[in-house]
């Protein structure tokens, strides 16, 4: 175990590494000045000059590339050049609003995808299914920038209920405390749940292939044979369908992160989506591979994590010292 | 009738995309009399106007093009790139399949949206450059689909067989392999323009896409977002044709799986 | 007369979308206690018959007429009155035992569930009474088994613990559906005992689907025979007739140079070759038009020698001559011309096939001038050319797939279990025409099966493996029999002809252990064989000439040993 695990773990740095290299020269090796990006106009050429030194911007790019990445080891991933902050500081208070909208996304969808298996498995052929496998689809195909637009619309404009954007109202630093919790709920049901809307029909397409799968085998006409009801033949078919899902995090990983770029684009979610896509426009070199190098890093452990349950939850593939005899 | 559905908006919207401007002849983007401004749907005007005084509905169908195009000619590069490495990985010398996959594996890992941003955000943003930029970062997937599925082929017995009666390495791969191999990646394929088509439109949404003058639908809900509810015909209308088409082309995909997917004979009896 | 559990009248079972019923007009009634076998060929409704007497046909079929239990009418959408009746009324056990355990679950916890649930206990009550079903069932070490996963037992086990499972609700009748077709030999005899003895303490009323009659009078008295198109009709179990079809000729002494050669051919799988091989060092000869078998039980390395043989597989080491040419160390237009001499035959046919490909296509491509020709001489007609492989039935499949092998012209032949998935009159059909090439252009063949009878039947000498070695070569013209533990075996657990042996006799031989010992570096065999020596326990014995045409891997013989044996 302890062996294999290590070599996964070395495996995954070396993809690690490759990645931030590929991306480093792609960001540099693009036309324009990342200067004329940053401040406009407004600089003098002293100003610009004292910049490029302290940013090492006319040293050879391998020069610049081996200095930033000896930062990485120690911790120290630069400067924004446009924020003046460490890029660390940007990341570190960007990323856990990212984190709790992708994991709560992520639970949500899952346990829409099992209530949409269960309908659509249930009343299998009849009008419910047919109209779950509708509405999924249409979900599915909506453009997910647009939903949010349309859940603001609604929820937000017309409505009223929710806030439409923002992770916190202005006033939240005088919020007592179950206020501050009821003010992120708000403030998180609108991107939550359409990051969700989103994708939970695609998990729900392989959890129901699945099901459907396990329905099927021999198992479980054995214990229709035994008189066991459907509730608890419907209970072994998932347990037995879960298990590759569980591997799907890991290869979900990377499009919940894209997901969430789109949603806190149009909510205005201060999270680390947001942050990259004004950096990229910004040529902000140092904050570009900050966030990319913590999005790899985050994919990685991710698929990391995901084979590991895998391979916990699945005694078949559990080195196991049980009874002998094949 | 559900089946025919993917095929009939699949191919009405090319149609009407390509036919359309052609047949209607008004410019749809001349800007129009300052009375016509932000008009909410009419029977002269069924989807409104937008600030401009311009008919919606003539540029939501000079708009299909583009993400027909991206849609199609991206899917076709990913596809093609991505077949190709994995017949490589999976039919070639067995030295070539572990470097090749680490690769694909590297690329995969990352958010697609993270690379196309990255890329399309590097060179003056263009529709070419979309086209090319997601054909490239597209493939990944493809070529682990046709890895695997060449190695499961390659195992098979009628490829054994085939081999045991003395073919070329060669002879196989093309008799053998490749025709029970065009089923994959045909569904792959098609699965893949829904998702191609949603990506652009999110691109021109951020004014990455196609540039004005051209029509693009996501560029059509950017101009909408500051009217979302004095002119929500503005935003709801180009939404509504691109959900329209995508889920054309995910019926199309879902048809095209059943149908090649070998059906198990039903087992008759005992 | 007491009154009968379960009947049927005028069961009609048909498949949705389709005109013809699979099964119809059938009639049946099972008293308590009594045992019924349900017989016919395969494709003709027994498993389906099985399944709706239990209310579980797959929903792609509809059944009609009427179903009885204890007189009280059981109809479709009354799915309340059937769940009820499942488990404590009548339960199935089903073909596949690992297919019927749930995988991700331990054995223990698929019985105690049913337990609990139906029978209502606690979670100790039904962990002590699982021990119990599972002493019951003879499965060893009950107290502990329950932890293991299906995937970690035997089948033998499995299908102990699928029985021990339809047990706990006390059931009074089961319905088995091919309950031991997928299990060895040994392990058959040792569960059909089983269930004889478990229904004889119970009272229990048994329902045996099989397709091999000859094992319906150790267990039934009554036999329903179905069979394509005609309707199902009850007969007394020893009224079964049997067709003994007349052995063909066997060959003349070999002479001449073999025409196929192997020398120490071995196989290992595994990443890096290591642990044991799945073949360990074999010697075979053929000579032109000699027929010769291959038996051993599932797992002993047949197929993989097969394999091997015609240059299927990597990490092999040793010798394959054909037309004394070695085919593992060719390579290009050499290699490519040398294999079509040496052909492979399945026991999957359908799957040798391409599907995306015509049959004449296929034939073509073997070099079959006139696919007409080709087709005629296995017996099919000129028109099957022109469909794909999935528009022809198993026995169709099989016939295309010797007629390309046959097109190759090749010198050898090695059928691997081609006759394993065809009924009686098919599998003649198939002997017919290997019979046929043999002696028009003698066609070496080395056949495979497990059936020890068809191959004594067939063959001229008999090739017995176990454990990935040649155990015994004897002839089958009974100059010399077989006496290594492992042909006796076979031999032993082959049921009886209907109307020879006893039940009693058939049953009478202990059940053997079923957890392997270690395998030291003596013989593997010695717990099983009657004339073991100490000598057995320390060395593995070399094969040893001990008549003419009969070598035995057992150094009780002692005759001189022949100038090349096998190392392992």
């Amino acid at each position: 175990m302890i062996p294999w695990l290590l070599r996964r773990v070395l495996s995954a740095l070396l993809l690690v590494c490759l990645l931030m290299t590929a991306v480093f020269f792609i960001v540099r090796l693009a036309p324009g000045d990342p200067l004329d990006q940053v401040v406009g106009n407004e600089l003098t050429d002293a100003d610009r000059d004292l910049m490029r030194r302290k940013f090492q911007l006319d040293e050879p790019l391998s020069r610049q590339f081996l200095s930033w990445a000896g930062g990485v080891l120690t911790g120290d991933l630069g400067e924004s050049l446009g924020r003046q902050q460490p890029v660390a500081a940007i990341i570190g208070e960007v990323l856990p609003p990212t984190l709790l909208l992708t994991v709560s996304a992520y639970v949500l969808q899952l346990l829409l995808a099992v209530a949409a298996v269960g309908v659509m498995v249930r009343w299998r052929g009849r009008a419910p299914e047919h109209w779950v496998q509708g509405v999924g689809l249409v979900f599915y195909s909506l453009p997910a920038f647009w939903l949010g637009l349309m859940a603001i619309m609604l929820m937000s404009r017309w409505l009223g209920w929710f806030p439409a954007a923002g992770l916190h109202a202005t006033d939240y630093p005088f919020m007592s405390g179950p206020d501050r919790a009821l003010d992120l709920l708000r403030h998180m049901f609108l991107p939550v749940t359409t990051l969700a809307l989103g994708t939970f029909m695609g998990t729900a397409r392989y959890l129901r292939a699945g099901v459907e799968e396990a329905l099927g085998q021999d198992y479980i006409l054995a214990a229709r044979s035994r008189g066991l009801g459907r509730g608890r033949i419907l209970g072994h078919a998932l347990r037995n369908a879960l298990l590759p899902i569980i591997t799907l995090v890991g290869l979900h990983l990377p499009f919940l992160l894209g997901g969430a770029v789109v949603t806190e684009v149009v909510f205005g979610w201060p999270g680390m989506g947001r942050v990259t896509v004004e950096a990229i426009w910004a040529r902000d070199y140092p904050l570009i591979m900050g966030t990319t190098l913590v999005a790899a890093l985050t994919v990685v452990a991710g698929s990391l994590l995901a084979d590991l349950l895998y391979r916990w939850a699945d005694p078949r593939v559990r080195p196991e010292r049980g009874m002998s005899g094949s | 009738m559900m089946r025919r559905a993917g095929f009939l908006i699949s191919v009405g919207l090319i149609l009407v995309s390509a036919l359309g401007p052609l047949v209607l002849s008004q410019d749809p983007t001349a800007l129009g009399p300052v009375e016509l401004g932000l008009q909410a749907p009419t029977w002269s005007h069924p989807c409104g106007t937008d600030v401009h005084g311009r008919d919606v509905l003539l540029r939501l169908v000079h708009g299909g093009r583009v993400s027909l195009l991206v849609g199609w000619l991206s899917v076709v590069v990913a596809v093609t790139l991505g077949a190709t490495v994995g017949l490589a990985a999976g039919l070639g010398p067995r030295w070539l399949d572990r470097p090749l996959m680490y690769l694909t594996d590297a690329f995969l890992a990352f958010p697609r949206i993270f690379l196309v941003l990255l890329l399309v955000s590097l060179i003056s943003p263009s529709l070419w450059l979309v086209m090319v930029v997601l054909g490239l970062t597209g493939w990944m997937g493809v070529a682990r689909l046709v890895r695997a599925e060449t190695l499961s082929l390659r195992e098979r017995d009628f490829v054994h067989a085939a081999r045991g009666l003395g073919l070329t390495a060669r002879q196989v791969a093309v008799r053998h392999v490749l025709p029970n191999l065009l089923p994959t990646i045909l569904v792959a394929a098609a699965l893949r323009i829904g998702g191609t088509i949603l990506t652009e439109s999110f691109l021109s949404f951020l004014g990455l896409g196609a540039q004005a003058p051209t029509i693009s639908w996501g560029a059509m809900i950017q101009e909408g977002r500051d009217h979302l509810l004095d002119g929500w015909w503005l935003t709801v209308f180009p939404g509504l044709a691109i959900a329209l088409t995508v889920v054309g082309y995910n019926l199309l995909a879902d048809d095209l799986r059943r149908r090649m997917d070998p059906r198990a004979d039903e087992e008759a009896g005992s | 007369m007491t009154a009968p559990l379960l009947t049927a009248r005028g069961l009609e079972i048909i498949f949705k979308g389709r005109d013809v019923p699979v099964v119809s007009g059938l009639d049946l009634d099972i008293r308590p206690g009594e045992t019924l076998a349900v017989v016919g060929p395969s494709g003709c409704g027994k498993s389906l018959t099985a399944r709706a007497l239990c209310g579980l046909l797959p929903a792609s079929a509809r059944w009609g007429g009427e179903i009885l239990w204890q007189g009280t009418p059981l109809t479709d959408p009354d799915d309340a009155r059937w769940s009820a009746l499942r488990g404590p009324g009548l339960t199935l056990i089903l073909q596949e035992p690992l297919a019927a355990l749930n995988p991700v679950l331990t054995v223990g916890a698929q019985v105690e569930e049913t337990l609990r649930v139906r029978a209502g206990l606690s979670r100790r009550a039904a962990r002590a009474r699982a021990r119990e079903l599972f002493a019951e069932v003879h499965l060893p070490h009950p107290d502990r088994v329950g932890q293991a996963y299906p995937h970690q037992l035997s089948g033998g086990m499995r299908q102990r613990v699928l029985l021990a499972a339809a047990l706990a609700c006390d059931p009074r009748l089961l319905i088995a559906d091919e309950p031991t077709a997928s299990l060895d030999l040994t392990v058959q005899r040792e569960i059909l005992a089983l269930l004889d003895r478990i229904r004889r303490e119970r009272n229990l009323a048994l329902l045996f689907v099989t397709h091999d009659l000859s094992l319906v009078p150790l267990l039934a008295e009554r036999a329903l025979v179905m069979g394509e198109g005609t309707p199902p009709r009850l007969v007394a179990a020893t009224d079964l007739a049997v067709d003994n079809p007349a052995p063909p000729g066997r060959s003349t002494a070999p002479e001449g140079t073999p025409v196929l050669s192997v020398r120490g051919l071995q196989v290992r799988y595994g990443p890096d070759e290591s642990g044991p091989p799945a073949v360990a060092g074999v010697d075979l000869d053929l000579w032109p038009g000699e027929i010769v078998g291959l038996a051993g039980e599932s797992g002993c390395g047949k197929t993989s020698l097969a394999r091997a043989m015609v240059g299927q597989l990597s990490h092999v080491s040793g010798e394959v001559r054909v037309r004394d040419r070695n085919l593992l160390k060719l390579g290009g237009a050499d290699l490519r011309r040398t294999r079509r001499s040496i052909q492979l035959a399945c026991q999957d046919a359908g799957a040798s096939l391409n599907p995306r490909r015509r049959v004449g296509a296929h034939l073509l491509e073997a070099g079959c001038p006139d696919p007409a020709a080709c087709l005629a001489r296995v017996g099919l007609t000129a028109d099957m050319a022109d469909r794909y492989p999935h528009q022809l039935s198993g026995g169709q499949r099989q016939r295309v797939a010797l007629a390309r092998n046959l097109s190759a012209a090749p010198d050898v032949l090695v059928a691997d279990e081609i006759t394993s998935a065809l009924d009686k009159p098919l599998q003649q059909q198939v002997l017919d025409l290997l019979t046929a090439a043999r002696r028009d252009d003698g066609l070496a063949i080395l056949l495979i099966s497990h059936d020890l009878d068809l191959l004594q039947r067939v063959c001229g000498r008999i090739l017995v493996m176990d454990r990935g070695a040649v155990v015994e070569v004897y002839p089958t013209d009974g100059s010399s029999p077989p006496r290594h533990p492992c042909t006796l075996r076979l031999a032993a657990a082959l049921p009886p002809r209907v109307g020879t042996l006893q039940a009693s006799e058939f049953f009478a031989v202990p059940e053997a252990d079923e957890i392997d010992g270690e395998t030291g570096s003596g013989c593997p065999w010695t717990s099983g064989c009657t004339s073991r020596k100490s000598v057995c326990f320390k060395v593995l014995p070399p094969l040893q000439n001990v008549a003419p045409g009969h070598w035995v891997r057992c150094p009780e013989s002692d005759a001189p040993v022949p100038a090349h044996f096998i190392d392992t």
